[in-house]
């Protein structure tokens, strides 16, 4: 718009730019025309297409405003034809809009611009004043040929828009259909991965994945609990250097070529045993299940590690219990047979001695004979008899036959106690409370376990007499008394050392108000400081490997507490010893309860 | 708010574009003065040779924009009817000779064939009472006046209209439609402005 006003004042100061009267000039009435006219002719569109962008009546304005300027073109050209193609230019801008209605509303326009013209300027824009109509109708011909062709246009191109606006439209609600739907799978997918993470994360066991070369892609975080590493350590390092002892790495490098290559293995498919390797170099018993992700390609494998340290030493613990077990039903059929044999040596020898004082009285009387004889051959006869006499040793074997015998009785009769004793020990626990003889447990413990503390320590025995009975698992009892005893010698093995000296063990027991008390003192090293307040935990110990598993206190605390509801607690000194104390109760723990009820 | 001032607006618009069209149609429709022509044609002008079909005499302002139309119907003219004698006055009323014949109308006249061209210095538009540039006057073979006026439907719009129809009525020997058309253009002198 405003380079068609310049255009026109331009057209006009070319054209027509002076109007003369003899020699005197002024400026053509077409420059002020074009000036004027012109710019109020564009002034409403160019305001409304700067403040009102878009609205839909700009248009309007504007095909008249256009249409308009080319009758002040034409006018300031003064009718030349060629500027009448300015009219069909406008219309071709005009069909841009591609709006029908505005087409044949600028037809219109130009159409009353050429009629009032007619009609008033006939000549000015037909040259001619007759046939003013048919001129009009010429010009409004030409005008309509050019409609009928824009409006073709703007019908095609109409319909082309809005193929391509539905075609768009189309394509944009398929575009957010899909998605939508990759949304929606891209959430289950996440939730799905979520879900995986989880599980993988909440999973007690190791789990490793690797890929064909055995470089970890994943590593939960039991298996950074289990091996040290962190998850930033572990992805991206080779799982064979990491977790696999050196000695086995090469076959596991072995049996994974061998998988790759012919599908066999070892170790991939199947659950087994082996040993894995912590960060610190440290090893532990381990149950690696390894299979292949059927999925992967290239292969890849999710390898379960589980640390079965704990379970080894619990079924190393429960094997030697069967062993003892085992041991314990022997002993009582040794018991059984050593007994017998053990009896009638017992029989034999009292007999011997018996039967020893008979034949020592009968030669007292012979030697009483031999002096009140007298005869020739008695002197030969007596001093044959005194040869025999010294030759027998008859003095040394009247002392000494009887003192055999008795020491042989003796440890016939040590041999009774032990067999006793054992039979008490391994007599299958009861699981009922009986009232049993706190003393009697700890004489029995206590002989049985003679080889573990005899070569430490001296044990004294402070128990007293007339303890009431107590209901309790005798079993158990002697269990707890056992590993006092043996903890007890152990104690002062590792304080004497190798020197030799013996240590003291005491047990004691009492009557303490409703509690029988039972008391195992040592003059071993004592606990240390560091260690007292997990002395009851299970698999703790401060021994060295090989010497306790951690269970004995463990089992003694739970026997006393939980099974007897007693008490249990020590006294110690480092460096002096240790006192385990253990209460027991007098009454039943059900007749005590009702008692407090 | 806005479409209320935008109605006030667009009202005012058409009322100026109607304003401005009326200016428009007003100083078209204003043709310059015309003055009472000799019925005879005068003896300041040669008379014509004998097989002439007429004389046609024009008076020209040198810088007059819209007798360029004039210019050019007459050439259209001439090259129809090369009988007839044209005759194209430039007024020189403050022009040099130099001036006039630079100037595009007089090249323009000296396309017309076998016109006369001849600077007037007001004497023979006096006499013909011409006061407007592209104001013509078709004489007969025997001198007398058949028409009289411009030759273009307005200003600086050449092409067929009624005058140029009657000049060649007029030069053909037949009875022109009309006798007179008002010309438009400027004046010639400084006494007949507009």
């Amino acid at each position: 718009m405003a380079v068609q006003w310049v255009a026109a004042v331009a057209l006009a100061l070319i054209i027509s730019s002076k109007t003369y009267a003899g020699p005197t000039s002024s400026t053509h009435p077409h420059v002020w025309l074009a000036f004027g006219y012109g710019g109020l002719l564009v002034s409403l569109p160019i305001l409304l297409a700067v403040i009102r962008p878009g609205v839909f009546a700009n248009r309007y304005v504007i095909g008249c405003a256009q249409m308009l300027m080319s009758g002040l073109l034409i006018h300031v050209t003064n009718g030349r034809i060629e500027t009448h193609f300015h009219v069909f230019g406008s219309l071709a801008f005009i069909a841009f809009y591609r709006d029908w209605k505005l087409l044949i509303f600028a037809t219109v326009v130009v159409g009353a611009d050429h009629l009032w013209r007619g009609i008033y300027m006939p000549a000015s824009v037909f040259g001619v004043a007759s046939d003013p109509n048919l001129r009009w109708l010429e010009h409004v011909a030409w005008v309509a040929f050019e409609d009928v062709i824009l409006l073709m246009q703007i019908k095609n191109t109409t319909a082309a828009l809005r193929n391509s606006c539905i075609r768009e439209a189309d394509l944009e609600f398929s575009n957010e259909m899909i998605e939508h739907a990759v949304r929606l799978r891209t959430a289950e997918l996440t939730a799905n991965q979520a879900l995986t993470s989880s599980v993988l994360e909440s999973a007690q066991d190791g789990v490793v994945v690797s890929d064909w070369q055995g470089t970890i892609l994943e590593f939960n975080e039991a298996a950074c609990a289990l091996t040290g590493y962190s998850r930033e350590e572990a992805v991206g390092a080779s799982f064979i250097d990491l977790i696999v002892p050196e000695s086995l790495r090469e076959e596991v490098r072995c049996d994974l070529r061998r998988f790759l290559e012919t599908g066999d293995s070892e170790s991939i498919g199947i659950r087994r045993e082996t040993v894995g390797m912590r960060k610190d170099g440290s090893e532990f018993e381990s149950e690696v299940s390894a299979s292949m992700i059927v999925s992967s390609d290239p292969p890849a494998f999710t390898s379960f590690i589980r640390d079965i340290t704990t379970r080894r030493q619990m079924e190393s613990q429960l094997a030697h219990a069967q062993k003892m077990e085992s041991i314990g039903h022997l002993a009582a059929g040794i018991a059984h047979e050593i007994n017998t044999p053990n009896q009638y040596i017992g029989d034999n020898a009292r007999f011997l001695r018996s039967s020893f004082a008979s034949i020592f009285a009968l030669l007292d009387q012979y030697e009483r004979l031999e002096s009140a004889v007298e005869t020739d051959d008695a002197p030969a006869i007596r001093l044959d008899i005194e040869c025999a006499r010294k030759k027998a040793d008859l003095d040394f074997m009247r002392t000494e036959i009887p003192n055999a015998i008795e020491e042989s009785l003796v440890g016939v009769g040590r041999v009774s106690s032990i067999v006793s004793a054992m039979k008490d020990f391994s007599h299958p626990g009861v699981d009922e409370m009986t009232l049993s003889d706190l003393n009697r447990i700890v004489e029995s413990t206590v002989t049985v376990a003679r080889n573990e503390w005899k070569y430490v320590a001296e044990l004294k025995l402070g128990l007293s007499p007339g303890l009431p009975q107590i209901p309790c698992l005798p079993g158990e009892l002697g269990q707890v008394v056992l590993n006092l005893v043996v903890n007890a010698a152990h104690a002062i093995a590792e304080a004497n050392g190798n020197s030799g000296d013996l240590g003291q063990i005491l047990i004691s027991t009492a009557e303490v108000e409703e509690w029988v008390e039972l008391r195992v003192s040592d003059t071993g090293t004592g606990i240390p400081e560091g260690a007292r307040h997990k002395v009851f935990n299970p698999f703790f110990t401060t021994k060295e490997v090989g010497k306790g598993t951690g269970q004995g206190l463990a089992i003694t605390h739970a026997v006393i507490v939980e099974r007897h509801g007693g008490q249990i607690f020590f006294e110690t000194q480092a460096g002096v010893g240790t006192t385990f104390v253990v209460r027991l109760p007098i009454a039943p723990v059900a007749a005590a309860e009702d008692a407090a009820a | 708010m806005i479409a209320n001032w935008v109605r006030i607006a667009g009202t005012a618009w058409g009322c100026g574009l109607g304003l401005g069209m009326l200016a428009m149609v007003r100083f078209e429709l204003q043709a310059g003065k015309a003055g009472t022509p000799p019925s005879y044609l005068p003896s300041v002008v040669a008379p014509p040779a004998e097989r002439a079909a007429g004389t046609v005499i024009v008076f020209i302002h040198p810088e007059c924009a819209c007798s360029q139309a004039t210019l050019t119907n007459l050439r259209d003219i001439a090259s129809e009817l090369p009988s007839a004698r044209f005759v194209v006055e430039f007024e020189s009323e403050g022009k040099s000779a130099h001036a006039i014949l630079s100037s595009s109308n007089y090249r323009l006249a000296a396309d017309i064939r076998s016109a006369e061209i001849e600077i007037d210095y007001g004497t023979k538009a006096k006499v013909f009472h011409a006061q407007t540039s592209g104001e013509t006057f078709v004489y007969s073979p025997a001198g007398e006046l058949l028409y009289s006026g411009g030759i273009t439907a307005s200003r600086g719009e050449p092409g067929s209209n009624v005058g140029l129809d009657a000049i060649v009525d007029c030069l053909r020997h037949r009875s022109p439609k009309v006798r007179h058309m008002p010309t438009f253009g400027c004046a010639l002198t400084s006494e007949t402005s507009l």
